[in-house]
This record gives C-alpha cells, structure tokens and sequence, in this order.
C-alpha cells in the first residue's frame, strides 16, 4: 500500500470510528427542565372501578394434594380423616417347594395377617404429646376419590351419594394405634386375618378402603404415606411366609364442617379451592367533586393510560372462620384475567397481571389482626385504559374481568381471607398518576 | 484580466482539465466515493451536538462549513478557490468536474468546572455537477443543534410521602438545510450563484419520570411524555465573486430564510408553530500576501429579532455578528504533494441566550490539507483536516471546547 492509500485509510477508518461517539450535554439542575410535572396518589373505592363480584369454589380437589390430614375437634369442631384405597393382591406368590432349588406360583396362599403402616408428617404438624389413631375397613359400596366429602360419598355432576354415616362411615374398627412423635415418625396398626384375607379376595379396590381418623382431641396430623404389610403364608410350603406390600392406588380427605364461600369475602386457596372474580371498569375521568379531585391539579381531568405510572389492587386480610382453616404455610395470590367471562366460573385464565405472585407469610389471617396487601398490576390497568371505546376487538385482547386466586390450586385444605367489597375493609385501587401540560416547543 | 501563476492549490485557473489514464480511472473514482459514503453512512445521522447552549432557544448555531473554512476562521465565503458551500452560492462557479464533498465534525466540550460532552456531526454534505458554463450543486447542511439533557434527582411529595425520583428531559435531533444551488461565471473575473433549500430535520423532546419502586410499589412505570416536531421552510441564498486582480478576491452573499415551522408528527399534539428566521449578510475576501501565503477575512450580520418576539422576549439577540480571518500558507509538502497550512480565528455571536444571558462562541484554529489522488493540473481528491480550541460564554457560564473537522472532497475541487 502507498504512503497515500495508507493516509487516505487511516483517516477513512478515523471517520468511521469517531462517529460512534456520542456523550450528550447534560445538566443536572432541575428547573432547567422546561416542563411541569406533578404526581399525586389516587385511591379508587372499589365501587368505582369494580363491578360483577362473585365468588366461587370447587376448584380441584383434596384428592391432588399430596399428603393427608386427621384431625379430632382441632380448632373447635374441625375434624378430618382419611381415606384410601389398597391395592390388589398377587394373583400368585413364588416360593420354593420343599426340597426343591426353583420357585414355583402359589396362588393358593394363606393371608396370617398383616399391619397398617402410618408415616406421619412431622413437617406440617407435631403433636406435643402421644395421639391415637383409628384405623377401619371401610363398609360403603361406593365412593369417588375425587368428590368424596364428609357428607357425599360421590357427589359428582348430576349424581349425589350421602355416605351411611357422615365422617366416610359405617367402617368396621381395624384397630387403633398410638403415635408418640418424640419415638418415632411411624404408627403401625395391626390387621387381623380375616380381613386380610377379604381384601385380597376383593375384585374391586373400594372394598379395599381405609378410613383413619384422629381419636385424640385437638391436633391436626399430617400424614404422609400409607401402606399394607400382609404376612402371606405360602400352601406349597407351610414353613415359608412372604411378607407383601400393597400401597395406595386412590386416596383423599375428608372434613367437616364445609366453610365454603362467601359473597362478602374474597378467598383464595383451600382444597377444593376458591377464587373471587370481579369486572374492572375504570372511569374515563375524574369529575369535579370526586375524592380524586382533592389531589388533582385540575379537575375535572381524564384518566389516561399515559399519565398512570403505578396501579396496585389494595386489599386487608381478615381472619379466617373457621380458624381450623387459617394457613400454617406461606400462600400465594395471583390476579389473572378471565378469557371468558361468560363461563365464569370455569373460564380459562389469561397470564397474570403482576410480576410475581403475592405472597402472604403465615399468620396474616389470624384471627388478632388484619394486614394490607397490594397486588401491582400497572401495565394491566395501562392496557385496559389504552382500549379505544369503539374497538370491540381489542377489548377482547384485554379482558376486564379478573380472577383472584392461589396459583397452585390447590395447595392445602386452608384458605386465605380478605375483605369484599361493601366491608369496612373493601378493596381499593391504588394509583400513581403523573401529570403535565405536556412537552411544547420552546 | 491578469492571471496568478498556476498552482495545485489554484486549479481553477486552469481553463481545460484532462484526466491522466492510468492513474486516475472512473473506477477508482468510484471508489473513493463509496469508501466517503460508507463512512457518511457510518457516522450518526442528523446531527449531534456536543454544547449546554443547545438547550438555549432553537439550539446552538451550527454553520455547514468544511474543514477548510474552519481552519481559517472564515464565516463561510471570500475563500480562494471554488468550494462547496452553502453560505456562498457563488463559490461553486469554478467548479469543472464532478465532486462530492463530504464533513465530519467529532468534538468535545467541558463545562467549567463541570462534566464534559462529545459528539459527532456531518454538517455538510455536497455534490455538484458542472453543464456548460453552470454548475448545479446539491448540498445538505447543518443549522441549529438540539441536543441536550437534563438529568435531576428529587423528592417528591406524595400523599404526605416523601417518593424518590429521578427527572430526565431530552431533546434529541437537529436542523439542517437542503439545498439545490446554481453557478456560473459571468466573465473571468465575476461569478454569482444561487441556491434554494428547505429546512429539513426534526425536534424530539421527551420527558421522563422514573419513581422510586420502594417507595411508590413494585412496577413502577417511567412516566413518559413526548412530542416530535418535523421542519420545514424555506431559504434562499444569493452571492457573487469579484476577483478585481490576481492578488485580491472579494466575495458576499445574502440568506433570506422564511419562517422555520415545526409541525407536530401524530400522535403528538397541539399545532404548528413558526419561528421567523433571520437575514443574513456575509462578506469576506482574500489576499495574496505572497506566492504562497493567503490572508483571508470576513464578517456576517443576522438579524435574529423576529425569533426573539416567537420566543417570548430576551431569548434571542436581535443581531448576532461574527468575523474571523486566518492565513494559508501553502509552501508545505506531505507525502510529496502541497500540503496547505492553515491559521485561523472566528468569534460568533450565538443567537440564542443561554440562562438568559446573550452567548459568544470564539475559537482559535488550524489545519492542513493533503492531496491525495490529482490530475496533472488539479487535485481530484483531497482531505483537509482543521482543529479548533474556543470556548463559548453566556454571562458567568462558560465551556471550552475542541472541536475537529474532517473534509473529504473528491474530483473537482
């Protein structure tokens, strides 16, 4: 390359080079700022932008949960058992004839007995002294894992079945067992021959039910596996006895009593769970002698998707009723938009409107206090107001309608609670508004 | 009519230019001018300012001079030779070849006793093309620099709360000047021009308020408030070139603009505003000091009082005057070819106030040119380089700054 070519490419390059540099003039004195601004705090009752409050349960059931409860007057009268299903028999057993070095099937085996093992969840609950516990062969023709309550054995769409007894009931006591969570996390209750040997020739696994209960006051157990140790004591060789285990093919809990929903409470959680829906319909503007006005710079002013910078769904838990349903975990709460408002309440739901879900600690719902809780949902609340009036279609891409519940349903029997609207502690809307004159030319 | 002796530097005394086959090809022509556009296309579009005054009125005052102009102080016409631009209509007369010419302007300003700012600028852009005795030129150019930005902390009062935030206003953009111009020479001695343009480029301004998530919630939104205004209007610039001998060559030219109005660009709202531009007087000449040294000056007269009333009063001067001078020595070499040594000094009136306070831009400079590809008679490819140090002040506020140009100009020239 030339001398010349050389210069010509190094101040070419330099061009190219210096034109990516940029470091804008900047003042850091504010009244150079050629433009007022003001951002005020407006709070909207729930009657002014809410409307359509319904509440709703039945979402899931005990049944999807992972564990199980019992429970014997906790909490009041809050009672809980479980029930559940053995699996089949072995059609055969394998053992070794006498004197002989191959196994042969044995189908003609003899059940001596066996036991109920118990594994308790010392996680969720911890008695401070021993409990007992029930165990009984349940007697009900039927039962649906899915439906079953403390009153219906089946109650599904259209066919309802009470049990004999309310509680899962009649069942024919098993035995009962102590557990003393100092000595062990484990309760074995021994079952007798005979009834070993009717499970085994049951066809049907509901005549293979379970039913424990608590037999001691006040305590709410955890339970977290059941199993069937059968002793099986062979035909082809009386000496040898196999030990078989069957586990659980269906299971739930029931309890009593049912709190079910109110129209004044939003709740969120519980198993089956609940969940509370409304319609957002925001005001086009803040007129001249509204609340908002007392804060407004002018008044009256419309409510513009521009000028909200923040909005956040405020709401005061109460206590829960009846306490025996007041959550020992964390809970969640989610806000998402229903797609379909006219299949409330099984209309599928839109994402979430906030970030993250809200979570509330335990004890927020305890029955000494009530403590404030702000859901954000800025961008949904701008979307809703950036819906032109005469654009049918957008308004579907933007549902008004707004589900609240626990984003894993369900997660626990227990439920949270919160004020409704028309209470003294109603849901507000929280919103950050910023307003100008807009940006004029100098 | 006397004829100076002939120079590299003075091509247009040279009636008939033939390019040399071999060294100089239409595909190397090509070339270059690819390589100059690709760097135009590189650097930033519209131009970047690098000054606080910017935030003053309509922005800083940005004449489209190339490197050469710059180097000696002028204020943009009266410069030996025949050169593109736009504030001398005449000057493209000489112009026999095709040439496109292009400038780049990176520079950097410190406040005093404050931050510092930079940025790069294209303020000129020409291509001309002669016909006969005409040469027709386009050209596009600088004007007003708008680029500028207030950063500020507060604590607002929210509902009896105190709420962090942080102010940002913007203004982003610039204005700049097409032009389609006309020369010709009228005798050997006497050449005028005239070009046409029209204000282009657009004003962005934006507002923005970020709050403090901890104490407002979780997603916070910025608050944004924004408005594009697009510009137009019209200018006209007239001027002649009188070289009454070899030694001395005088030249002047009027710029009468319209209004510059800014229309709103949807969604922003309101309506168009208009600001009226002012007339401006340029005048300057050359002298041959000796065979190889050029003085040349300057002076130019804008009467700004009409924007000064759409501003509202005491936003603008009513006359911004500016003149420089500088000298041009041309007895160096580089790389074997005349290299062109240049001095210079400009002061300039602004025409804005800043903080209230009328403002003044001087600046001292230099530069050099080079000759990077010519003809047997004439360079067809040259870069000039100027390198300015001034400062500009407004009542207590002053910035200093320096500020490089770097001119490519190909064929023609």
């Amino acid at each position: 390359m030339t001398p010349r070519r050389l210069v010509l490419a190094a101040l070419l390059g330099l061009l190219v080079t210096g034109a990516c540099t940029d470091q804008v003039p900047t003042f850091d004195d504010g009244s150079a700022i050629p433009i007022d601004a003001e951002t005020v705090e407006v709070l909207l009752p729930f009657s002014e932008f809410g409307r359509d409050f319904q509440v709703f349960g039945g979402f899931g059931s005990q049944a999807d949960l992972a564990g199980f409860y019992v429970a014997h007057e906790y909490r009041g009268d809050f009672s809980a058992r479980t029930l559940i299903r053995l699996g089949a028999f072995p059609a055969s057993i394998s053992v070794f004839p006498e004197g002989e070095s191959t196994t042969v099937p044995d189908s003609a085996y003899v059940p001596l007995g066996g036991n109920l093992v118990i594994r308790m969840d010392t996680t969720r609950s911890v008695p401070e002294e021993a409990v007992e516990l029930e165990a009984g062969h349940m007697l009900a023709p039927e039962w649906d894992i899915r439906t079953a309550s403390w009153q219906a054995a089946v109650d599904t769409l259209g066919r309802r079945v009470d049990w004999g007894e309310a509680g899962g009931g009649p069942v024919r006591s098993l035995g009962t067992g102590m557990w003393d969570p100092q000595e062990a996390d484990t309760l074995v209750i021994p079952v007798d021959s005979a009834t070993v040997n009717q499970w085994r020739e049951a066809d049907e696994s509901v005549d293979r039910s379970v039913r424990v209960e608590s037999r001691s006051s006040g305590h709410l157990l955890g339970i977290n596996s059941l199993e069937l140790r059968a002793r099986l004591q062979s035909s082809v060789n009386p000496d040898t006895v196999v030990t078989v285990v069957r586990g659980i093919v269906g299971s739930t809990f029931i309890y009593n009593p049912e709190p079910g929903v109110s129209q004044e409470e939003i709740r969120i959680g519980g198993a089956p769970a609940r969940r509370a829906f409304f319609r957002i319909q925001l005001p086009d503007r803040f007129e001249e002698g509204s609340a908002a006005c007392e804060v407004l710079p002018t008044c009256p002013m419309d409510l513009d998707r521009d000028r909200v910078v923040y909005a956040g769904l405020v709401m005061q838990t109460r206590p829960v009723e009846p306490p025996a349903f007041e959550p020992l975990d964390t809970l969640r709460l989610d806000v998402r938009p229903t797609l379909s408002p006219e299949r409330i309440p099984r209309s599928p739901l839109g994402s979430s409107v906030q970030p993250t879900a809200r979570t509330f600690p335990p004890g927020v719902f305890a029955a000494d206090g009530s403590t404030r809780v702000e859901v954000p949902m800025t961008r949904y609340v701008q979307d809703l107001l950036g819906i032109p009036d005469d654009d049918p279609q957008q308004r579907d891409e933007v549902p008004s309608t707004v589900a609240l519940l626990s984003p894993a349903e369900p997660s626990g029997f227990q439920f949270g609670s919160l004020f409704g609207p028309g209470t003294e502690g109603e849901p507000f809307l929280r919103l950050i508004l910023t307003i100008t004159d807009g940006v004029q030319l100098p | 009519m006397t004829t100076v002796p002939a120079r590299c530097e003075d091509h247009s005394r040279y009636p008939e230019v033939r390019a040399v086959p071999g060294r100089w090809t239409p595909g190397r022509w090509f070339a270059m001018l690819a390589l100059v556009l690709v760097g135009g296309l590189a650097a930033p579009s519209g131009a970047h300012a690098q000054s606080l005054l910017n935030a003053g009125g309509l922005g800083l005052l940005n004449d489209p001079l190339d490197a050469r102009a710059r180097a000696l102080g002028s204020v943009g016409v009266g410069l030996e030779g025949w050169y593109m631009l736009g504030t001398d209509p005449s000057a493209a007369a000489g112009l026999n070849l095709p040439s496109v010419t292009g400038t780049f302007q990176p520079s950097t300003s410190r406040i005093e006793g404050g931050a510092q700012a930079g940025g790069t600028r294209f303020p000129m852009l020409g291509v001309s093309y002669p016909f006969g005795r005409h040469v027709f030129t386009i050209q596009l150019g600088s004007f007003l620099d708008q680029e500028w930005e207030v950063r500020a902390d507060r604590t607002l009062d929210v509902s009896g709360e105190d709420v962090e935030a942080v102010d940002r206003f913007e203004s982003v953009g610039g204005i700049g000047q097409a032009r389609l111009g006309w020369a010709t020479r009228l005798r050997e001695d006497l050449a005028v021009g005239v070009n046409v343009g029209s204000y282009t480029g657009a004003m962005e301004r934006r507002f923005i308020r970020q709050l403090d998530p901890d104490a407002v919630g979780f997603g916070v939104e910025p608050f944004l408030n924004q408005g594009r205004w697009r510009a137009s209007g019209l200018t006209i610039a007239a001027g002649a070139t009188w070289q009454p001998s070899s030694i001395v060559r005088v030249a002047a030219s009027v710029e009468h603009a319209g209004d510059l109005t800014l229309d709103p660009v949807a969604p922003t709202p309101g309506a168009e505003k208009s600001y009226p531009m002012p007339l401006t007087v340029r005048a300057g000449g050359t002298v041959v000091l000796a065979s190889d040294l050029r003085l040349s000056s300057g002076f130019s007269r804008a009467d700004w009082s009409g924007v000064d009333e759409a501003l509202g009063g005491d936003a603008a001067r009513d006359v911004a005057w500016g003149y420089g001078a500088g000298v041009e020595w041309m007895g160096s070499t580089l790389l074997g070819r005349t290299a062109p040594i240049r001095l210079g000094y400009r002061q300039q009136d602004l025409p804005f106030h800043f903080q209230g306070e009328p403002a003044t831009e001087s600046a001292f400079s230099g530069g050099l040119s080079v000759n990077l590809a010519d003809t047997e008679t004439m360079p067809v490819a040259r870069i000039e380089y100027s390198l300015e140090r001034g400062t500009r002040d407004a009542g207590i506020f002053s910035e200093e700054y320096w500020r490089s140009t770097l001119s490519i100009r190909l064929a023609g020239g």
